[in-house]
């Protein structure tokens, strides 16, 4: 049995924590995982082919996409602080994605009623709903590692965190693919995806989180 | 002696996390003496369960230092690692119905604010310089460790009326044991 006394001097022998700092390091994945998206995206699906007319729809969902990002990377951030509160971050992500939801809804009704149900979905099932979480698993796990080394203290709402941040940046590099343009499939189906990862993103963070 | 306020636990976190050996101790010695003291008052645990999981507490602090941001409060820090470890300890012990609260960091570090360290005789003797209501709850609460509500219940005084009178008090044996010690 070590003394409490004893045991405080040998900690005190290094007093400065090792390696980067943690907030740069996730920074830097988040960077890494965007890039990898965007790679992934345009080797599996490519470019969409009018991008050149198109760029500005892409810019519109990717800046979406990054507005709901930036938000995560504060949450994962503070999540992996013990002692920070997650009040603001959780209630600025869910007030963009009311925001958007109700500029889908809007969209939606601002279309004759005979073309509602082809503005929503894009004449097709949403395959971002599946494509966006399947692009984010990667980052999701790097993003997790991340908090291993930092000291999450409520699992589940950190794994939730990372998996919105992750889902986030895989919406942004799916924009560069995704062949729809309204508004009333884009403000609904981008916020849905994103919250896939989410929830995703909160069961593994309770089962694979502990340390 | 040691009279250790809040706000220098964050000068010492912030300075020992900067490479301070000296303050970092400083810094882990002061959250020692208060986790073994909140583990007593809360009783959730047996007193040998106490100084492993104050070691097991300070052994996290020191692992999980890099997520110390100086401009956050250290003592909801400390308290966001001290009550995860704790309620890990009581899922691995399997003891069911422990309810840690969920904010305690007041709880934590308030009665901690002034600790005294000084040979029982000389306490005894400077306890008798405090006003009559102070020395009287000071002796029910930390000589004799009962607590506050029935400290309270005993001398007809509130339970906050206890507590200020317990702080003024050793503030004051705090004062004296000082100026006797030079």
């Amino acid at each position: 049995v070590i003394e409490t006394s004893e045991l405080i001097r040998n900690l005190a022998a290094n007093p400065r924590p090792r390696g980067p700092a943690l907030s740069a390091g996730l920074l830097g994945l988040a960077g890494l995982a965007l890039a990898y998206g965007a790679v992934a995206i345009l080797t599996l699906r490519g470019l969409r082919p009018d991008f050149a007319e198109a760029w500005t729809w892409v810019a519109g969902k990717a800046g979406l996409s990054l507005a709901l990002g930036a938000l995560g990377l504060w949450a994962t951030l503070r999540a992996g602080r013990p002692g920070s509160s997650l009040v603001a971050a959780t209630g600025a992500w869910v007030g963009l994605v009311v925001l958007s939801l109700a500029a889908a809804a809007s969209g939606a009704m601002s279309a004759p009623s005979s073309e509602r149900l082809q503005v929503m979905t894009g004449g097709d099932f949403p395959h971002c709903t599946v494509i966006i979480p399947a692009l984010a698993a990667p980052a999701g796990a790097a993003f997790f590692l991340w908090l291993r080394r930092a000291a999450p203290t409520r699992l589940w709402l950190a794994g939730a965190a990372a998996g919105g941040l992750a889902g986030a940046l895989a919406a942004a590099a799916y924009a560069l693919a995704c062949p729809v343009d309204t508004v009333a499939f884009v403000a609904l189906w981008y916020p849905l995806s994103i919250a896939i990862c989410v929830a995703l993103g909160a069961v593994a963070g309770s089962a694979f989180l502990r340390w | 002696l040691v009279g250790t306020p809040s706000a220098s636990l964050q000068q010492l976190a912030t300075v020992g996390l900067a490479g301070d050996g000296r303050a970092y101790a400083a810094f882990l010695e002061a959250i020692a003496v208060r986790l073994r003291a909140y583990f007593r008052r809360r009783l959730f645990v047996r007193a040998d369960e106490g100084e492993d999981l104050v070691q097991e507490v300070l052994l996290a602090i020191h692992e999980k230092r890099a997520t110390f941001d100086a401009r956050q409060p250290v003592t909801a820090w400390v308290f966001g690692i001290a009550r995860y470890k704790l309620a890990d300890h009581f899922r691995r012990v399997r003891r069911i119905g422990v309810q840690i609260p969920v904010n305690d960091a007041d709880e934590l570090f308030a009665e901690g604010d002034v600790e005294i360290h000084a040979n029982e005789a000389d306490l005894m003797r400077l306890l008798e310089q405090l006003p009559d209501k102070q020395r009287r709850v000071i002796r029910m609460v930390k000589i004799e460790d009962r607590s506050v509500r029935e400290a309270a219940q005993e001398a007809s005084l509130s339970e906050s009326d206890v507590k200020v009178s317990i702080h003024r008090g050793l503030k004051t044996l705090s004062k004296l044991v000082k100026r006797d010690s030079l």
